[in-house]
């Protein structure tokens, strides 16, 4: 389990990265000034939004990942996604060291389209907006979120998609209940610091994602992933995901 | 009735069709062009108010959050071995996901079935339609097993293809909206309004009723709604949509605004000069709305095509049901139903794949330039050869001086000049004192009097002297006291006692001065060339002549090698001439030309060009030229969106810029390359999802995502083409009248 302890604290770390962007929205979720329980509720159900959405990128990624495998001759996609993933992540964690990479040109076109749309939601009354508003949230993109969906396509299964996601999520999830609820925001040294850290974590994730797509038989550091992995694999590897329900 | 024709989407302006999809948005029923812009729509509040689409979002959020959860837990029942000793946890899980399923289905499905059903009654089989009875196919197919005790729930893939199908279809047409933005301001002259100052205050009327002469305020960052005349205030003005231009352009009293223009920080009070609905800008407005609602024969093709295709599909997934059924549980059967009900993309040939020409029609009309309909825009991009009418096309229509031939006996001009200056009349020119003495200064002496004469004229010839003048760098002195202007032979003007006088040989004649046999060799010469030509003399004697030519436009040659770069002849079709139009022809590398040709003449011509060439697009200056342009495969009028309603022309450009025709065969092989793109795509997607979905290859849900993902990649493919490196590097450009080539 260590590397999902690993995920949490990077998840943790990088959540310092989300003060800067998402912590504005945390902070607009309007408090309910009735009753502070109710705040601490709206921002309850604003974090699980966002964190099920982390959750479900996770499996789609962990699931299009087996699909991978399952598609071509058995280790080597597997080796080339770890190696693709890999790739994918260091250059996320570099991007927090201020390396700035050309991003496509839609990407944020899209985003800004949709936080148009959602921002009604953050004065809207009643636990189903903060919920909507967080399952919106956690679909923005982000470069944290998506090293970390490029690990979990890398697992090529399901649940280690979904665990790495869940992983990560509740890591972040301290930080921005916090700001949520206390109002504060950390300095930008500490922000930064906390950023150049989730950067580290995931530069490591990276490099020993690479490692192990280049060389299948290192398992440095943490092997309890890999292991994990394997008989997810195998058990889908009978039949596809819905169609192994039918008896 | 023509209206309903062009009903445009309410969000994404492409054409809703004559079936358009209507859809209540606070409280009023618009034109949509699908279910996504329907969506789009509410979610955005751009109609209604923001309350709704907060409402609409907290639906499809919630629905999404619980659509996430059913997912999580069916994975753990599809790959969790359960022991028989834990049935009783599976037969918890089961239930828990149809507690959450139903509240997921209510909230994701209903409005798909709402609107399913509400196109059925209009007698329309939609794409809801079929995701509507896939999601409740599988929905009720895992209600009856839960209920009847059995094992085979699949209510993920009910919720997961309503979901999925409502965040692609949003996708979709805000990747739309996107391409939209370059038309909706053109689109909204029809709906502008004014704020008329009236004797009673201020009232606000439609744009349309807004007469001439009446006073309109415009606010900061307001669209000006009528073409006027600044009275009061100050302003830098946005005048992108009709110029193209894009640096604000400082406006005060007394300076022409127009229609469409926007108006930035300064509160402005304009006088309009013409109604409202007689503006540049709804003139434009309206030929887009006409050009987008016009099919192409293409279009009317893939509109059948599409037509059939939803009842074959169905057709399809009742077969495959059916056959499988026979080899496979019914639950297998039913899926490959469900998925080729839900892989279909019918939207992917219909607008998605005409975007790119919607986009480039819009592209076109930001630089005032109008394409009539997108069976233009095709027909340009197969065009490879390009003929002009020369006079007002290839060149100014304007004459300009082109030679000017001074006797050798000729004043010593800077005496003469002085000597004019002076108050005290000037002495006739004395021959043996001038003899001999010529040159430059010579040919400035004629220049100054014939532009001092010219000045009180504005014939052409006039003008060109005029021009002359100035670009020569003559001084410029007080007009000559006219004595006479004799029409069409030249100008007569004194100055103390002597007489000078600018005109034909006619005129000389006529007062019986003396023409020296050289002027009047190189008289007939120049006009042997086509020429015109104009004497100019004082004191009882022409002492020099002025030929002209029509000027050629100073972007000819360029416009005219990058049509070459494209891989389009060039020809001239003209009623001039033949000397004339040669001249012009070589000096801009013409392959073709004809000359002296009769309006029928020039049709022949056309004719003999297309059978050559196959399309032909003639490019003319609307008015004069218009049977030419209509019987060319594509007509070009060199115009303003005002001439619009004279003109049959295909295509009217934005004022007479040579230019805009290689940028407007550069933009039409662009967009109609992505269109083609698109609609190859469409259909070897649709061929082979339906293929293997139909086998049972694929499951409902992974189909619903190829879906949603087919229409998306439509969209964006249209984007980018028409967006992309090269078409963005043309709109970089401050003129905005940079080739657009086509890799």
């Amino acid at each position: 389990m260590s590397d999902l302890v690993w995920i949490s604290l990077a998840g943790a770390a990088g959540s310092f990265h989300c003060l800067g962007m998402c912590s504005g929205f945390a902070l607009s979720l309007a408090p309910s000034r009735a009753a502070r329980w109710r705040t601490v509720g709206r921002h309850l159900i604003y974090n699980t939004g966002r964190v099920t959405s982390y959750c479900f990128l996770g499996v789609l990624a962990g699931t299009l990942g087996h699909a991978a495998i399952q598609g071509g001759p058995v280790g080597t996609v597997q080796r080339i996604l770890a190696v693709l993933s890999g790739i994918l992540m260091i250059v996320m964690a570099l991007g927090f060291f201020g390396v700035r990479l050309p991003r496509p040109r839609f990407a944020g076109d899209g985003a800004g389209f949709l936080l148009r749309g959602v921002r009604g939601l953050l004065r809207a009354p009643g636990a189903a907006a903060p919920l909507a508003f967080g399952v919106f949230n956690g679909l923005l993109p982000c470069p944290l979120v998506y090293a970390f969906i490029a690990r979990a396509a890398a697992s090529g299964s399901f649940d280690q998609g979904l665990l790495t996601m869940a992983a990560f999520g509740a890591g972040t999830f301290p930080a921005m209940l916090g700001v949520g609820l206390i109002g504060c925001s950390l300095t930008p040294a500490w922000r930064m610091r906390g950023v150049r850290l989730a950067g580290a974590v995931i530069l490591l994730f990276g490099g020993v994602t690479v490692a192990r797509g280049l060389f299948p038989m290192m398992h440095p550091m943490v092997p309890s992933g890999h292991a994990m992995a394997g008989p997810a694999m195998a058990g889908p590897a009978t039949a596809g995901p819905p169609a192994a329900g039918s008896p | 009735m023509s209206e309903a024709g062009l009903a445009l989407c309410t969000h994404c302006l492409v054409p809703a069709g004559r079936h358009a999809y209507l859809g209540r948005v606070a409280g009023q029923e618009l034109p949509f062009c699908c279910f996504g812009c329907y969506l789009a729509c509410r979610i955005h509040g751009e109609r209604g108010e923001e309350a709704e689409a907060t409402l609409f979002l907290i639906r499809v959020g919630a629905g999404a959050f619980l659509a996430m959860f059913i997912m999580f837990l069916s994975l753990l029942l599809y790959f969790h071995d359960f022991s028989p000793d834990q049935a009783s946890v599976r037969r918890g899980v089961e239930i828990i996901l149809g507690a959450l399923a139903t509240p997921a289905v209510a909230i994701l499905g209903l409005p798909i079935l709402r609107d399913a059903w509400s196109a059925a009654r209009q007698g329309r089989i939609t794409t809801e339609a079929m995701i509507a009875l896939s999601g409740s196919a599988a929905y009720g197919y895992s209600l009856v097993s839960l209920l009847a005790g059995g094992h085979q729930v699949y209510f993920d893939t009910a919720t997961m293809l309503f979901l999925l199908y409502t965040v692609g279809r949003y996708l979709d047409a805000s990747a739309r909206a996107r391409a939209a933005r370059d038309l909706s301001p053109l689109l909204e002259a029809e709906k502008a309004t004014a704020r008329v100052i009236t004797g009673a205050g201020e009232v606000t009327r439609p744009a349309a009723a807004v007469a001439g002469g009446e006073l309109v305020r415009v606010g900061p960052g307001e669209r000006f709604p009528v073409d006027g005349e600044v009275v009061e205030g100050r302003s830098a003005v946005d005048q992108a949509m009709v110029t193209g231009e894009s640096r604000p352009v400082d406006k005060g009293r007394g300076d022409a605004v127009l229609a469409g223009t926007v108006n930035g920080d300064g509160q402005l009070v304009v006088r309009t000069v013409a109604s409202g609905a007689a503006t540049h800008w709804s003139e434009i407005g309206r030929a887009v709305r006409e050009a987008l609602a016009r099919r192409s024969q293409l279009q009317h093709l893939t509109d059948r095509i599409s037509a059939w295709f939803l009842p074959c599909v169905i057709l399809l997934a009742l077969l495959s049901t059916l056959y499988w059924s026979r080899h496979r549980t019914a639950w297998e059967a039913l899926s490959a139903g469900l998925a080729t009900l839900v892989v279909a993309c019918p939207c992917a040939l219909g607008p998605a794949a005409y975007l790119a020409s919607y986009l480039g029609i819009g592209l076109a009309a930001r630089r005032g330039m109008v394409i009539r309909s997108t069976r233009a825009l095709d027909a340009l991009a197969r065009v490879r050869c390009v003929a002009f009418d020369k006079t007002g096309s290839l060149t100014r229509g304007r004459p300009v001086l082109v030679e000017l031939m001074e006797l050798t006996e000729l004043a010593e001009p800077a005496d003469l000049a002085e000597r004019k200056e002076q108050t005290e009349p000037a002495e006739r020119p004395e021959p043996p004192e001038l003899a001999g003495r010529t040159g430059p200064g010579a040919r400035r002496a004629l220049l100054a009097v014939a532009a001092r004469l010219a000045a009180r004229d504005d014939h052409p010839l006039a003008g060109a002297l005029l021009r002359a003048g100035r670009e020569e760098g003559v001084p410029a002195a007080s007009p000559l006291a006219l004595v006479e202007a004799r029409r069409g032979r030249g100008l007569v003007g004194s100055e103390g006692d002597v007489t000078f006088a600018l005109g034909s040989a006619e005129l000389f004649g006529e007062m019986g001065w003396d023409l020296a046999p050289a002027l009047a060799e190189r008289a007939a010469r120049l006009e042997a060339a086509g020429d015109s030509v104009a004497f100019i003399g004082w004191s009882g004697a022409a002492l020099g002549v002025a030929g002209f030519a029509d000027e050629v436009r100073p972007e000819a040659a360029r416009a005219l090698s990058r049509l070459k770069a494209q891989g389009c002849r060039t020809a001239i079709l003209s009623g001039d001439l033949p000397l004339v139009v040669e001249r012009v022809a070589r000096s801009l590398g013409v392959e073709e030309w004809r000359a002296a040709l009769s309006p029928s003449g020039k049709l022949a011509a056309l004719e003999d060009l297309k059978r050559a060439h196959g399309a032909v697009a003639m490019v003319g200056d609307g008015l004069n030229d218009g049977p030419v342009l209509a019987g060319a495969t594509v007509g070009i009028a060199l115009g303003t969106g005002t001439e619009l309603a004279r003109t049959s022309a295909d295509v009217v450009t934005a004022g007479a810029d040579l230019e805009a025709v290689p940028w407007l065969v550069g933009l039409s092989r662009i967009t109609t390359r992505a269109t083609r793109v698109n609609l190859a795509w469409a259909f070897s997607y649709n061929g082979v999802g339906l293929a293997m979905a139909s086998a049972g290859l694929l499951q409902p849900v992974i189909a619903a995502a190829l879906m949603a993902a087919s229409s998306v990649l439509v969209v964006a493919n249209a984007l980018r083409l028409t967006y992309g490196s090269q078409a963005r590097a043309a709109m970089a450009d401050p003129s905005g009248r940079r080739l657009v080539t086509s890799p």
